[in-house]
C-alpha cells in the first residue's frame, strides 16, 4: 500500500536504544527489516557486511561523528552507492545544508511524526 | 564563555534534549494508535497528556533555539520569490484539523493583485504559523479567525523615506478573548503571558510573539496589535514586497 520495496533492507545507526527500537517498530510493521549498529564503527562494519538498500544514520554518535561516517563510505566503491539519510535532531537550516553537502541523500528529523516516518524512509529507496 | 562556544553549547543541549524527547512523543503515540492493544477513556486521556507535555517541549526547545539565533546575529535570510496567496493557504491548511476540532471559521482574503512576494519563506511561514496558531488559541469554538492581505504603496503610520515603494501586510484577525490596552506593547517580550493564572488554559512557550517580531524586523517590517478585550485582537506586519538592499 504505497510503501515499495518491502523487504528491503535498513540499516539504523544510532546510539539511543529507544530511538532503534522505535524505528524498528515502525519500519518493520511496513515490511522493512531492520539491522541495527550502535557506533559509527559497527556501522560501517554493517554496512560492508550486509549492503543495506539505505542507512539512517545519527549525526551524534559516542565514536565519531555521522560526517566522519559518511566520509568513510563515500570513499568505499562497495557501498558509497547507498543512500545515506541523516537522522537527527540537529534540523536547523545551516546544518542540513551540512549535511547535503557532505554527501547525504537527505535528511529525516527528530524527533519525527510516527506517522509519516515510513513514508519518509520509503522516499529514499529506489 | 565567548559567544562561539555558547552558540555551540545550547545547540548541544538542544539536541541533547531531543533524542529522550524522540522517544517520549514516538512511544506515547504508538501506544495512542492502539496497534498493540485496546485502551480504556482514562489511558487514552493520560497517553495524550504526555505527547501534548512532550510536544509543549519541542516547541519550546525550537523557540529556544531560534531566539539564540537571534541574540546571535546568526539568522540569515534566504531570500526567494514566492506566491503571496499559496503561502497564506498553506498556512491556513497546516491549521485545519485544529480549527474543525475548535469549530472555528477560518476565512482567507486576499487583496486584488497580491501576487508574487520575494521574502524568506521558511521564517515567513513561520510567522503566518505563529499570528494564526494564537489567534486560534485565544479564540472559543463557534468564533472566527480571518487573514487577508494586502499590497500597500507604503507603510501606514510612517513617512516615506525612501522612494514609493510596495509593501505587503498581512493582518490575522480573531473574536477571541482580546488584550488590555496595558499589555498590547508587553506581549511582544520574552515569557510574557497576560494572566499567569490563565496561562495554564492556554499552554504556550511565551515566546512565540517575540520570535514572529524578530523575523519580521529581519525582513525590516514591522508588527503591531489592535484589541478590545473580550471582543478580539487583530495582529498585522508589513514588510517590503522587494527586498532592495541586494
Amino acid at each position: 500500500m504505497g510503501f515499495p520495496m518491502a523487504g528491503a533492507r535498513i540499516l539504523l545507526v544510532d546510539d539511543t536504544r529507544l530511538n532503534r527500537e522505535l524505528a524498528k517498530d515502525l519500519l518493520e510493521r511496513k515490511g522493512y527489516q531492520v539491522l541495527e549498529a550502535v557506533c559509527g564503527k559497527e556501522g560501517i562494519e554493517k554496512a560492508r557486511q550486509n549492503k543495506p538498500d539505505i542507512i539512517l544514520l545519527d549525526i551524534e554518535l559516542p565514536d565519531m561523528n555521522g560526517l566522519e561516517v559518511i566520509k568513510v563510505i563515500k570513499k568505499d566503491p562497495e557501498i558509497n552507492s547507498i543512500p545515506v539519510v541523516a537522522f537527527t535532531g540537529y534540523n536547523q537550516h545551516e546544518e542540513q545544508e551540512k549535511f547535503l553537502v557532505a554527501g547525504f541523500a537527505g535528511f529525516i528529523p527528530k524527533p519525527f511524526d510516527i506517522k509519516k516516518f515510513p513514508q519518509m524512509v520509503a522516499k529514499f529507496l529506489k | 564563555m565567548n559567544v562561539n562556544s555558547e552558540t555551540k553549547f545550547i545547540s548541544t543541549i538542544s539536541h541533547k534534549l531531543k533524542t529522550p524527547l524522540n522517544a517520549i512523543l514516538g512511544f506515547s503515540e504508538l501506544l495512542l494508535e492502539q496497534v498493540y492493544g485496546t485502551l480504556n477513556e482514562k489511558q487514552i486521556h493520560y497517553l495524550k497528556n504526555i505527547h501534548s507535555s512532550g510536544e509543549n517541549l519541542l516547541t519550546l526547545l525550537n523557540d529556544l533555539m531560534d531566539l539564540m539565533n537571534f541574540r546571535w546575529g546568526e539568522t540569515q535570510l534566504n531570500y526567494s520569490d514566492f506566491p503571496l496567496p499559496l503561502a497564506i493557504n498553506e498556512a491556513c491548511e497546516s491549521v485545519k484539523n485544529w480549527v474543525a476540532k475548535k469549530n472555528i471559521s477560518l476565512e482567507i482574503k486576499n487583496g486584488e493583485g497580491v501576487s508574487v512576494i520575494r521574502a524568506d519563506e521558511a521564517k515567513f511561514m513561520k510567522i503566518l504559523h505563529h499570528l494564526l496558531s494564537n489567534a486560534i488559541k485565544f479564540t472559543q469554538p463557534g468564533g472566527e479567525v480571518k487573514i487577508s492581505t494586502q499590497f500597500l504603496k507604503a507603510p501606514p503610520d510612517e513617512g516615506s523615506l525612501f522612494f514609493p515603494q510596495i509593501y505587503i501586510e498581512v493582518t490575522v484577525a480573531d473574536t477571541g478573548i482580546g488584550i488590555q490596552p496595558q499589555d498590547q506593547e508587553k506581549i511582544f517580550s520574552e515569557f510574557y503571558q497576560v494572566d499567569p493564572n490563565r496561562s495554564q488554559d492556554f499552554e504556550g512557550t511565551g515566546l512565540g510573539l517575540c520570535i514572529t517580531r524578530e523575523l519580521v524586523k529581519l525582513h525590516r517590517g514591522r508588527i503591531w496589535v489592535e484589541s478590545e478585550a473580550s471582543k478580539g485582537s487583530k495582529f498585522s506586519f508589513v514588510i517590503p514586497r522587494i527586498d532592495n538592499q541586494g
